[in-house]
């Protein structure tokens, strides 16, 4: 009945559109097919009855959604749990079981946060060596990048995850007897450690001083560039920058009263003091999904070289530019711009790969909220917002990547 | 010039002083398939050389083999007196001499006009930014485009595009440069402008070998012409022997085709 009352409310405003067309163009309409043939209704007649059919649709899993929920006495939209204890821990945060659960979520969010700005350049760099080791004239390197990428893209990203977890698990020592490297690096089956800086009197000033030192070598960088440009005197720009970085660092270092100190790692009573530390499964699950990333990614930018014509690199060639010039000024800026979409969609499969971390026990989003449904939470609304912050991340990673590309497209074609 | 026989000697070549290339035994192999053969040829100062022959005779691949984009399997190349061999270093050497003009173009799509004309002269002869610039903004004058400098290879015609790519070859002040049929990609109306170019050129007392079609260019620039079949020299000669009283028979079969 309802569909039938939907076929004629669009039936309707479909002759509506037409009519109010042909009056509003002054169209000829003595030569015109009935509307069943006519190609303008009817390519307007499919898309309203495909956003019909999606909307019955939609509707139908809202209303069952809304019976089930009303059911079980569940308001969906009731997000006063959040400021209730989580009831979990999580390692490596200040949080107890008495903090709220928006706290717990807020750690997750930074966890998978961690593990995308350390794995998505990782898996780019190592990516990006290993295609274009495929493409080299070099047999064993061709064949070892060739079985690398092989291997790895045919395994589920599920399986590298939990195999490298066990073999840390086993190949790294217990606490108790944990490897030590000199006083800087400790490593064992629960967590790496490794050198840091900790601050002492007066380091915000110091942090500010030396942000506008990076500006200042920025500064110099770009005026030696333009003087080279300008009159051909040796730019030496990293000399340059370098050295006012450092002398303003080591100046400010003397002036602010020795503003930090090197911190290096220890255990004392089970208790790691100073330094940086990860957990075991941080480590494993980002080494394990950049080893799978990368091996798509190798694909990508092996794919996209060969795709630059080789008349680029014939003329590179001729006008006697090196091996590495040819590649940085002649070859990889094409071959960047048809490696950039897919590459894209290699950032966003990453960011939701992480959440395969709950099956090694890293406090990412997803093992958070599976922990809450533990704990008698309201699924929904947890789904909601992780499902929200998921689609931001993707979202963020995708506008950047679009603007990029944006401006790479190369003009004329 | 007397009777040429097949697989000729064009070791002599015109003006005085010592041949700027030189071509010894040259034998190049693609698989099976030999390419060329035995190959001599001289090409002397300010010498304008016109390659010909029907495709597939070996005409680009010998001109290819000068700058090392194909390899040569036997003999001797030498360039400005480097020898062309394995050493990178005298690759790059005998590159930086010899400027190549495609037929396809090639030039950089990413980069505007002047980028295309000043990337090797900076990142090649270290020239300073301003200095290369102007350098191009001249060449660009000289193809007679100036104004085009700052857009991109796809915005330009075949012809304006080809004529950028001369000014690309000789921004790095080539000693000699090599074409590899330059008209063959363009539509009709652009061949003329690109043919001037390369008359101009030719009248400023550059040093060229030109694998080209145009039979009208050869006769009016050429100071040789050497025409090629099945990977041989056939006959070489002046522009007035070659057109006029050409002794080989495979010579008068091609030219009576194409004439």
């Amino acid at each position: 009945m309802r569909l039938a009352i939907y076929f004629v409310v669009a039936a309707v405003a479909l002759f509506g559109w037409r009519f109010l067309r042909d009056v509003t163009t002054k169209r000829d309409t003595s030569n015109r097919p009935p509307p069943w043939r006519d190609v303008r209704v009817l390519a307007v007649g499919i898309q309203v009855v495909a956003v019909g059919i999606l909307f019955l649709l939609g509707s139908w899993l809202w209303d069952n959604f809304n019976t089930r929920t009303d059911d079980i006495g569940l308001d969906p939209f009731d997000f006063a749990f959040l400021d209730q204890p989580s009831g979990i821990s999580i390692a490596d945060s200040d949080l107890n079981p008495n903090s709220p659960i928006s706290s717990a979520l807020r750690n997750g969010v930074k966890n998978t946060f961690l593990t995308i700005v350390v794995g998505i350049p990782l898996s780019v760099l190592f990516g990006t060596l290993i295609g274009i080791s495929r493409l080299s004239e070099n047999w064993l390197l061709s064949k070892i990048a060739t079985g690398y990428v092989e291997f790895f893209r045919n395994i589920p990203p599920l399986l590298i995850i939990v195999f490298t977890w066990s073999v840390f698990l086993t190949g790294f020592p217990p606490e108790r007897e944990s490897w030590e490297i000199g006083d800087l690096f400790i490593f064992n089956n629960k967590r790496f450690a490794g050198p840091s800086i900790a601050s002492q009197e007066n380091f915000v000033a110091y942090r500010w001083l030396m942000l506008a030192a990076l500006a200042l070598a920025a500064v110099v960088w770009v005026v030696r560039t333009r003087l080279f440009d300008r009159t051909g005197t040796p730019h030496r720009r990293v000399l340059w920058s370098l050295g006012t970085f450092v002398g303003i660092g080591v100046i400010g270092y003397v002036a602010l009263g020795q503003p930090f100190r090197f911190s290096t790692p220890d255990i004392v009573e089970r208790v790691y003091e100073g330094g940086v530390k990860m957990q075991m499964p941080y480590a494993a699950g980002v080494f394990a999904l950049t080893l799978y990333t990368a091996s798509h990614i190798a694909e990508i930018v092996r794919g996209s070289i060969l795709s630059v014509d080789r008349g680029q690199v014939e003329a590179g060639n001729a006008l006697a530019l090196s091996g590495f010039q040819r590649y940085r000024f002649v070859v990889l800026p094409q071959a960047f711009r048809v490696a950039f979409p897919p590459l894209i969609n290699q950032f966003l499969n990453f960011t939701k790969n992480t959440s395969l971390f709950v099956a090694i026990g890293f406090a990412e989003i997803t093992s958070i909220s599976i922990n809450l449904f533990g704990q008698s939470r309201p699924a929904p609304q947890i789904l909601f917002i992780v499902m929200g912050i998921y689609l931001t991340f993707s979202l963020v990673l995708s506008t950047i990547g679009n603007l990029i590309n944006g401006r790479l497209a190369i003009a004329g074609r | 010039m007397t009777d040429a026989t097949v697989n000729a000697d064009a070791t002599a070549f015109a003006g005085t002083g010592e041949a700027i290339i030189k071509v010894e035994n040259m034998d190049k192999f693609f698989g099976d398939f030999q390419a060329l053969k035995n190959i001599n040829m001289n090409v002397g100062h300010k010498e304008v050389v016109v390659v010909i022959g029907p495709s597939g005779s070996g005409k680009s691949t010998l001109i290819r083999c000068i700058n090392r984009l194909e390899q040569h399997d036997a003999g001797r190349i030498v360039v400005d007196g480097i020898e062309l061999s394995d050493d990178i270093r005298n690759i790059q050497e005998i590159r930086k001499e010899t400027g190549m003009v495609f037929q396809s173009f090639n030039l950089f799509p990413h980069l505007s006009i002047i980028d295309n004309i000043t990337l090797a002269p900076r990142q090649v002869r270290r020239m300073p930014k301003a200095e290369a610039e102007e350098l191009a903004m001249e060449l660009l004058t000289r193809v007679k485009i100036p104004e085009q400098a700052q857009k991109f290879p796809g915005q330009l015609s075949g012809g304006q595009q080809q004529r950028v790519a001369i000014a690309r070859a000789l921004a790095m002040r080539p000693k000699v440069i090599l074409f590899d049929e330059p008209t063959s990609a363009l539509d009709p109306e652009m061949i003329k402008e690109v043919l001037d170019t390369m008359k101009d050129l030719a009248n400023e007392g550059m040093t060229m070998i030109c694998v080209t079609h145009e039979m009208g260019f050869a006769r009016e620039v050429a100071d040789r012409v050497v025409f090629m079949a099945d990977g041989e020299v056939v006959e070489v000669g002046t522009p007035d022997h070659f057109f006029d009283n050409p002794q080989e028979a495979r010579t008068r079969l091609f030219l009576s085709q194409i004439l």
